[in-house]
């Protein structure tokens, strides 16, 4: 495929209003220079291809605008067929980045992806890293790992939309001190769709803290699985961490289940967790309604304001293409 | 402005109303009182709508619409406004959003154009003075951490705001002291019109000082059982309910 028609292809996804580094794959191969402007300098890190995606940010460096990392399907396979993606993401010490993980697929075979993801935070880092899951027709395997070194912070943002079946697993490593983990998330699913999520913290090391807040909805026949656990080793002592899911069905034929736990072999610690599953407030909508408001946008409205914590924590950038995916989105704000 | 005719209502299978027939002319003031558990609020709730009560005969008739046919959005929309007796927290949505989405809502149903955000919020800038209150409660989400006070002025401010044709406003004076009571009535008073009628349901005289009823009605076991002048509200502080049962 030449250039400029994958130039063409991608267009949709990229950034609006932000500028950011991109580096594009199609089917699995990395396509140097497909926009010089937005290719990331040498100066700041590297992407190689060799048993894995790398992506090295060098120690010390403030990587100036987002990289986005945007994974483009186009060949047909024959249904059913599996395509395997391992990523590495490595920041040097005291460094910050930003990194989009994003998946498209633009045809019609049913694929099956399975994606491992690997960040590892050097002492004093900082990372944000987004992953944007819209992928329809596509069977979704992925793990994420993150492994975090002395003082350093990773804060993950995961938005999950449409009609998808996913799986995915998420492993927070503590092992060093002070270290701070965020994982947020929201997933928006519709249609028939499938996800399972399971998150597991494990606070190795003593002072560190972590947060997990996710929110879910579902309509249609969808379904969710979400699965938090947090454990608190021996020794880790003044231990932070929070695990939140807040769920809403806006069917009754939806389903989500929520199961959060805590296992802590340490004193000395605050730990909590929450999960709610429920439905509109039937008094909200009647009082929405009572003012003129129709049915359906009285439903946006408390909708939108279900996920509002989630989306006015995300990078701005984020917000926009949330704010596009989001099925029940279309009234401004 | 509205004819209440034979209207019977339940509540699961508990007859509530039972047989309400009621005229409010346009410009009309008119005070619904009457004991506790007599169909005051489910009164209320029947004309704007809620559809956890269910009618089962009569009819209300509004601007010449049988409002019956409606559903409660668009009863707001003809001009019918509920103050409600609890207003509703709503978290995370904002104030002057609410406001907005509903006064659009509303002119969007009558085919006028959205009006823009600088026009709406000096209008809102300038209702909100006559309820005393504070432009930060505009930024705040919809009831949440207000006292019950502010949630009640609020309910005044989205009228004053939403201009309604009838307004139905219930038991807005409970809970409230007398300073609130006097900045509600204000609000009330300051949207009495020719072209405007109120409907008052309220347990005690007090509010009736500072919003004058044209008339009154005493309502127990779900009909109307006396009717009168504004010195039938003076009668029942004095004697109760109890010599009209």
């Amino acid at each position: 495929m030449k250039k400029s028609e994958i130039q063409k292809l991608i267009t949709p996804y990229l950034l609006r209003n932000t500028e950011s580094y991109v580096v594009v794959f199609v089917d699995g191969i990395v396509i140097a220079d497909l926009i010089p402007e937005q290719t990331l300098p040498q100066t700041l890190g590297s992407v190689s291809l060799s048993q894995q995606t790398c992506l090295t940010i060098k120690q010390g460096v403030f990587v100036p605008r987002p990289i986005h990392l945007l994974f483009v399907t186009t060949q047909n396979h024959a249904n059913d067929a599996a395509k395997h993606y391992q990523n590495k993401i490595i920041v040097g010490a005291g460094s910050e980045v930003g990194v989009i993980e994003e998946h498209v697929v633009l045809n019609d075979a049913v694929q099956c992806h399975n994606i491992t993801t690997h960040i590892h935070a050097k002492n004093k880092a900082k990372v944000v890293y987004s992953k944007i899951f819209n992928v329809t027709r596509a069977k979704q395997e992925a793990h994420l790992q993150l492994s975090l070194d002395a003082e350093s912070n990773i804060t993950t943002n995961h938005l999950i939309f449409g009609e998808v079946e996913l799986q995915e697993k998420i492993t927070v490593q503590l092992a060093h001190e002070r270290a701070l983990c965020v994982n947020n998330g929201l997933y928006d699913l519709a249609g028939n769709s499938k996800l399972f999520l399971d998150i597991a913290i494990w606070h190795i090391a003593n002072d560190c803290e972590s947060k997990v807040f996710f929110k879910g909805i579902a309509t249609d026949v969808a379904q969710a699985n979400f699965s938090g656990q947090i454990t608190v080793r021996e020794g880790a002592l003044r231990t932070k961490a929070r695990l939140d899911n807040k769920n809403l069905l806006l069917q009754d034929t939806a389903r989500i289940v929520s199961s959060p736990a805590l296992e802590i072999y340490a004193d000395d610690v605050q730990c909590s967790h929450g999960a709610t599953v429920g439905q509109l407030d039937a008094q909200a909508l009647w009082y929405l309604q009572s003012r003129g408001i129709d049915a359906d946008m009285a439903k946006q409205m408390l909708t939108q304001a279900f996920v509002h914590e989630i989306i006015y924590a995300l990078p701005k950038f984020l917000q926009e293409k949330t704010a596009h995916n989001m099925h029940f989105y279309p009234v401004a704000r | 402005m509205i004819t209440i005719k034979n209207l019977h209502a339940n509540i699961g299978d508990k007859e509530i109303l039972r047989g309400i027939n009621l005229t409010v002319n346009a410009g009309e003031v008119h005070a619904i009182m009457g004991p506790n558990g007599s169909g005051k609020s489910t009164l209320a709730n029947v004309l704007a709508g809620n559809s956890a009560y269910q009618v089962t005969q009569g009819e209300i008739i509004f601007d010449g619409i049988n409002l019956l046919d409606l559903p409660c959005h668009e009863r707001a929309t003809l001009g019918l406004f509920l103050a409600f007796q609890y207003p509703v927290e709503i978290p995370g949505v904002n104030n002057l959003y609410f406001l907005k989405a509903a006064f659009n809502a509303i002119r969007k149903y009558h085919k006028q154009p959205e009006m823009d955000a600088f026009d709406f919020m000096a209008l809102v800038k300038e209702r909100s003075k006559i309820v005393q209150m504070d432009e930060d409660f505009l930024q705040r989400e919809v009831n949440v951490g207000f006292s019950g006070g502010e949630k009640k002025r609020n309910e005044i401010l989205q009228m004053l705001v939403l201009q309604p044709k009838l307004a139905i406003l219930d038991e807005t004076d409970s809970g409230l002291d007398i300073d609130a009571l006097q900045i509600i009535s204000n609000g009330v008073n300051s949207m009495r019109s020719k072209e405007r009628s109120f409907l008052l349901v309220t347990h005690y005289q007090r509010l009736l000082d500072y919003i004058v009823p044209d008339y009154v009605h005493v309502l127990a076991h779900g009909q109307i059982i006396k009717s009168g002048g504004k010195e039938l509200a003076l009668e029942l502080e004095e004697k109760g309910y109890g010599w009209l049962e």
